[in-house]
């Protein structure tokens, strides 16, 4: 049956592009105008929020980030991964401003980073891998203190503890918090004043497994805000459960930019890891079609004692990615 | 220039300083310290030149009582005391030596085997200066004495002699130079002048590299707040919080002082180059620790630098330090006594000031915030 004319009734969920249909002039005896109910999702590019072009970061005659190209698009979450000294923290210092490019560019919705940097100060929100709160100072009063400089009310303060759980804790002192608690902090001090952009230096770390789940749930609800969220981090559940992206560095170069599952599939090895009765070991290949037929023979014969695949996990392609090899 | 950012820094830094008991508890120490001064202070000024210990009591000696002694009994002058008149074997001794108590000099008048007479000297301290308005007396009484005695033999030798001057007259006057301190306003000064040293040159440092060690300082360089904001508010609350103090001091001492604008003047003054000097230590410490080290070793140094300078007459390397006109300049106003050239000692502080000020902004945006 061709298409037909009909009505169209559009939900849309998001900014949209209607998608138009051809129709045939004519319409088929029996056939009623059907009515056609799209649901449409979003298909417009979102901003580019964020971008690298050729960032170049030395120390002396050291580089340490080599031309690095990275775009974030608004209401992405984004993780930076890589071996210690591959230059994340020196990207992410150069994000907060601690330290200019040596060479290239960065722009925070569409502004350079040098230039425009009192304009991009209030864009970003930082989560530092250190905590640095005022210990003698209660949670509460930490707070008022950045809210009085970024100039949000108080009741914006309540709102930052709840999300991070712990309005109960806010009169204590600082110096009482636990490492879990006092990195919430941060992350409460962080959200104040609405950030467009998170930068977060591991998230995660010292948190026990209530609190990281409870991060990585915020992190999620303001990357549907539209907040865009870059993370760096050693953990790799973390990355496979919660990034929309990551980048691998190594050694200052981006050396894979994708999705944690497409990166997954890429760098997948289809083996088998086969143990026979006479304890002999042998690895077989499923893509090769003699291996698959020798496997077949012994697992026909019985004379398997053990048969484990080998799919490599998000773990073993940074491993990988990064010039560890997995054996 | 934002009042909103302004106001929450300053605000910050007053209650950092509300939770550092230790602070609390030195400030309290300061004031307690010149109420002590004031109700006990003696007023006393033991001339130009610097503080001499005075005696408690000086005894006077004597192996045998005789006309001399008598003449020196009949002749102490008023302010003179402490001055204890005893027989040597009346004396407490120990091991054959004469025991005097703290605080104590003594003048012996021992009788020498041949015809004379030993005057011995014991003085407290180094050089005998807390002994010398004894000695004088002393030797002027003694001399006065033995003139005396000696117009009367030669008057009956010779009766023609009477009236004859032997010795010419001596007209004694006694005044005390200007510029001298008396213990009081000189303890006042010291006071005062470490109440600004303490908040400025220790506490700005060290809690400014503590903020910086810990990453505070870098916090607040990310939020809306600028570089040069949270300088200002740092420039404001120190001087302001080392004044306040210093002015509770000075008021204890003497109330009238905080009524003279040549006072504000000089506490001023000495605020802002102990900031400059404060900020600079900041600038250049890393850690809390290497703060403190530094503004402890500053303080000595420059103290010790100063007094070798003075005593060895060294020129010019004094001019250069603030610990040379900071406290001539407020001793001066404490004690009331201002006078023309305490107004080059204020453009010397002024300029200093300026000068540490100047170096520690280019040495603060040069270090960055880490």
């Amino acid at each position: 049956m061709g298409i037909t004319r009909g009505i169209i009734v559009i939900e849309p969920l998001q900014p949209i592009v209607c998608y138009g249909f051809q129709v045939p002039p004519t319409l088929p005896a029996g056939h009623s105008v059907p009515i056609l109910t799209l649901a449409i999702t979003t298909t417009m590019e979102p901003a580019q929020i964020l971008e690298l072009d050729g960032l170049v970061v030395r120390y002396g005659a050291f580089v340490a980030v080599d031309g690095l190209d990275l775009s974030l698009r608004q209401g992405e979450l984004f993780g930076l991964l890589g071996p210690n000294g591959a230059g994340k923290s020196s990207t992410l210092r150069v994000l907060i401003g601690q330290l200019p490019p040596s060479e290239g560019h960065v722009r925070v919705a569409g502004q350079d980073i040098v230039r425009d940097w009192a304009k991009i100060k209030p864009f970003f929100g930082y989560v530092p891998d250190r905590e640095n709160h005022f210990d003698e100072f209660t949670g509460r009063r930490n707070l008022e203190i950045f809210a009085g400089l970024y100039r949000v009310p108080d009741q914006r303060i309540d709102e930052c503890l709840e999300a991070v759980e712990l309005e109960d804790a806010a009169h204590l002192p600082v110096r009482a918090y636990s490492l879990g608690m006092r990195r919430k902090l941060l992350l409460a001090r962080a959200l104040l004043h609405r950030p467009k952009i998170l930068y977060l230096d591991e998230p995660s770390a010292n948190l026990d497994i209530h609190s990281a789940a409870l991060v990585r749930r915020l992190l999620r609800e303001l990357v549907k805000e539209g907040v865009t969220v870059l993370l760096t981090t050693h953990n790799m559940q973390e990355v496979e459960e919660v990034c929309d992206r990551v980048a691998i560095l190594c050694k200052g170069r981006l050396v894979a930019l994708d999705s944690p599952i497409n990166l997954r599939q890429q760098h997948a090895e289809r083996r088998v890891d086969v143990v026979l009765a006479d304890g002999a070991r042998h690895v077989f290949d499923l893509d090769a079609d003699e291996e698959r037929a020798v496997l077949a023979r012994y697992v026909g014969a019985g004379s398997v004692t053990s048969l484990q695949s080998r799919e490599f996990n998000f773990h073993e392609a940074f491993l990988k990615l990064t010039g560890t090899e997995f054996t | 220039m934002r009042w909103h950012i302004l106001k929450t820094l300053l605000l910050k830094e007053l209650h950092r300083h509300l939770a550092n008991r230790g602070g609390i508890a030195l400030a309290l120490l300061l004031i307690v310290a010149a109420l002590l001064l004031s109700i006990f202070g003696k007023d006393k000024a033991t001339g130009a030149g610097g503080l001499s210990g005075e005696l408690q009591v000086c005894f006077l000696d004597y192996e045998e009582e005789n006309s001399w002694i008598a003449y020196l009994r009949d002749n102490l002058p008023s302010g003179m005391e402490h001055v204890r008149f005893r027989r040597l074997d009346q004396a407490p001794q120990n091991d054959g030596k004469v025991v005097y108590p703290p605080g104590a000099g003594a003048i012996q008048v021992r009788k020498l085997d041949s015809d004379g007479y030993k005057v011995w000297m014991w003085h407290p301290d180094v050089g005998g200066s807390s002994l010398a308005p004894y000695e004088a007396w002393f030797w002027r009484e003694t001399q006065r004495f033995f003139a005396d005695q000696a117009s009367t033999a030669l008057t009956r030798i010779r009766p023609l002699l009477r009236g004859s001057v032997l010795l010419p007259k001596i007209e004694e006057q006694r005044s005390q130079l200007e510029g001298g301190m008396d213990p009081r306003s000189a303890l006042a000064t010291s006071l005062v002048l470490f109440a600004l040293f303490f908040v400025c040159v220790y506490l700005l440092p060290s809690l400014t590299c503590e903020e910086r060690e810990r990453g505070i300082l870098m916090a607040q360089a990310l939020s809306p707040a600028s570089p040069g904001e949270i300088l200002i508010a740092k420039f404001l609350f120190y001087p302001a919080m080392g004044l306040v103090l210093a002015g509770i001091l000075a008021g204890i001492y003497s109330p009238v002082v905080l009524t003279r604008p040549v006072f504000w003047l000089a506490l001023l003054a000495s605020a802002l180059g102990s900031l400059g000097v404060g900020l600079t230590i900041a600038s250049l410490a890393r850690t809390q620790r290497a703060a403190s080290m530094g503004s402890m070793c500053y303080m000595m140094a420059v103290a010790l630098l100063v007094f070798i300078c003075q005593q060895n007459n060294i020129p010019v390397l004094p001019y250069l330090a603030l610990e040379f006109h900071c406290p001539r300049m407020l001793h001066a106003a404490l004690a009331n006594q201002w006078a023309w050239y305490h107004w080059g000692s204020l453009l010397g502080v002024t300029l200093l000031a300026i000068f540490w000020l100047g170096l520690a902004s280019v040495l603060f945006r040069r270090r960055g915030w880490q």
